[in-house]
């Protein structure tokens, strides 16, 4: 579907750079969004995997699709179609449900072979994410399309933390997997559609992704090599925004 | 910028807000799966002078058509004085169909099992570190000849650093003696640190042991 989106936008570009020959430059402007953002790859995962197949997932995230909201602002080099663009956004990407808290216990007290198994969770991903990135605009009309490409950084403000506990034999075994407020690289890109509603004021829709190589989890007495251990947790998310633009 | 620097504030704030929330607590417990069945353990010898030199014991549990325990049978070890010996573990859940091999599994689990080797009598308390395959608390009695008989684990499991696990082992008989060899499995999940106390146990047997 995101594919279809950006295709859409990449084709609407083209017909529009055919028909802006007489445009004039467009001005520099900042705007507010807010939207959906839907974890994608690894992050959104929510499967445990098999410890005895060697297929056990470590970097399943759990996430879940949440809300964004953010500035995101372009400043154009003097008559050009190309701008420096930012984007400061703040994400919420759930927590763990009680289906994914029994896979975890599941998966394991399948991979400690115990007895029992108990997995508990707090807490949910809320990070920001810092993204600067070239800009080339076209002009058709009230409608302008932005295309961009993005890096930066991603600030975790908390990630869900796993308690697990295998018991065996009557004795249990605790670990566990904690709330991470790292940070990590980020890139990504975004096609956005803006609609000038007057000379200053308008309305933008915009499909965004990103995505981060990881950030860095700390887990804590874990003492054997077995079993779902995640050290870097890969984020990743698609986001469809609408906001208002002002011009300036 | 007066309206720009107002909307970073309303942003930021909001961001703040969100942050401090407290989420709710997800809990699940997953329970009923058994420790390993083991219905047969072997110890399976080949003498390192001479490899058609092989010989090896077996303990069984016998059950009944319900699977549960009647009774036990367990074969002596007999081994040639002054000799090493490779020594393989070879166990068995016959409640499976087909009958399963647990020691394949052990071999994948290998990270929190260890193999424990007990000769028994002892005349002095056994060396006790995380490499020695020796069970402290071991009763001394140095009034009866002891059972010449040293074992040194060779397998190493995939833990970082990789510990023992036991299922290879090296036996090197002393003088002509006979005892107990009491053979333990400890299953310690996320515990294992090469010693005997972490865990609980999957499988502790003796066999009757004569070096001759």
């Amino acid at each position: 579907m995101k594919k279809i989106i950006i295709l859409s936008f990449i084709f609407f570009a083209t017909i529009a750079a055919f028909n802006a020959k007489a445009q004039v430059a467009p001005g520099s402007y900042w705007s507010v969004f807010g939207g959906v953002s839907v974890p994608t790859g690894e992050f959104a995962k929510s499967g445990y995997g098999d410890f005895l197949e060697g297929t056990i997932d470590n970097k399943a995230g759990f996430a879940k699709t949440g809300y964004t909201f953010g500035l995101d602002g372009a400043w154009y080099i003097h008559k050009t179609n190309w701008a420096i663009a930012a984007t400061v956004s703040y994400q919420d990407q759930g927590q763990l449900s009680a289906n994914d808290a029994h896979t975890l216990a599941a998966g394991y007290q399948d991979a400690f072979g115990t007895d029992l198994g108990q997995a508990t969770s707090h807490g949910r991903y809320q990070n920001l994410n810092v993204l600067v990135g070239p800009q080339y605009t076209f002009l058709f009309n009230k409608f302008s399309v932005d295309l961009r490409a993005n890096v930066g950084i991603v600030k975790s403000f908390s990630t869900p933390e796993m308690d697990i506990v295998v018991t065996d034999g009557g004795i249990p075994h605790p670990f566990a997997q904690l709330s991470s407020t790292a940070s990590g690289f980020a890139y990504g890109g975004s096609a956005d559609l803006r609609y000038k509603l007057s000379k200053k004021f308008g309305i933008v829709l915009k499909e965004n992704y990103v995505a981060s190589p990881g950030i860095a989890i700390t887990n804590t007495d874990r003492v054997n090599n077995a079993g779902r251990l995640d050290t870097k947790q890969p984020i990743s998310e698609a986001q469809t925004t609408l906001g208002i633009n002002f011009g300036f | 910028m007066i309206k720009l620097k107002h909307a970073v504030y309303v942003l930021l704030g909001t961001a703040l807000f969100y942050t401090s929330c407290s989420s709710k607590t997800e809990e699940a417990v997953q329970p009923n799966i058994a420790n390993e069945t083991i219905t047969q353990a072997s110890l399976k010898f080949t003498n390192q002078a001479n490899p058609a030199d092989t010989t090896s014991c077996t303990y069984t549990f016998l059950l009944d058509n319900n699977n549960n325990v009647t009774g036990v049978d367990s074969t002596k070890l007999t081994l040639k004085a002054n000799s090493k010996y490779n020594c393989v573990v070879y166990m068995l859940d016959q409640t499976q169909k087909p009958v399963f091999v647990v020691s394949n599994e052990i071999k994948q689990r290998a990270n929190y099992h260890l193999f424990f080797y007990q000769p028994t009598p002892i005349a002095v308390a056994p060396l006790i570190s995380n490499t020695t395959p020796y069970i402290p608390g071991t009763p001394v009695t140095p009034n009866l000849p002891p059972l010449n008989l040293s074992i040194v684990r060779t397998d190493l499991d995939t833990n970082n650093p990789p510990m023992q696990v036991g299922l290879t082992s090296v036996f090197t008989t002393g003088a002509a003696s006979t005892g107990n060899l009491r053979f333990v499995l400890r299953h310690q999940p996320n515990a294992k640190n090469g010693t005997y106390a972490p865990g609980s146990s999957d499988l502790d047997v003796n066999f009757i042991t004569v070096i001759q």
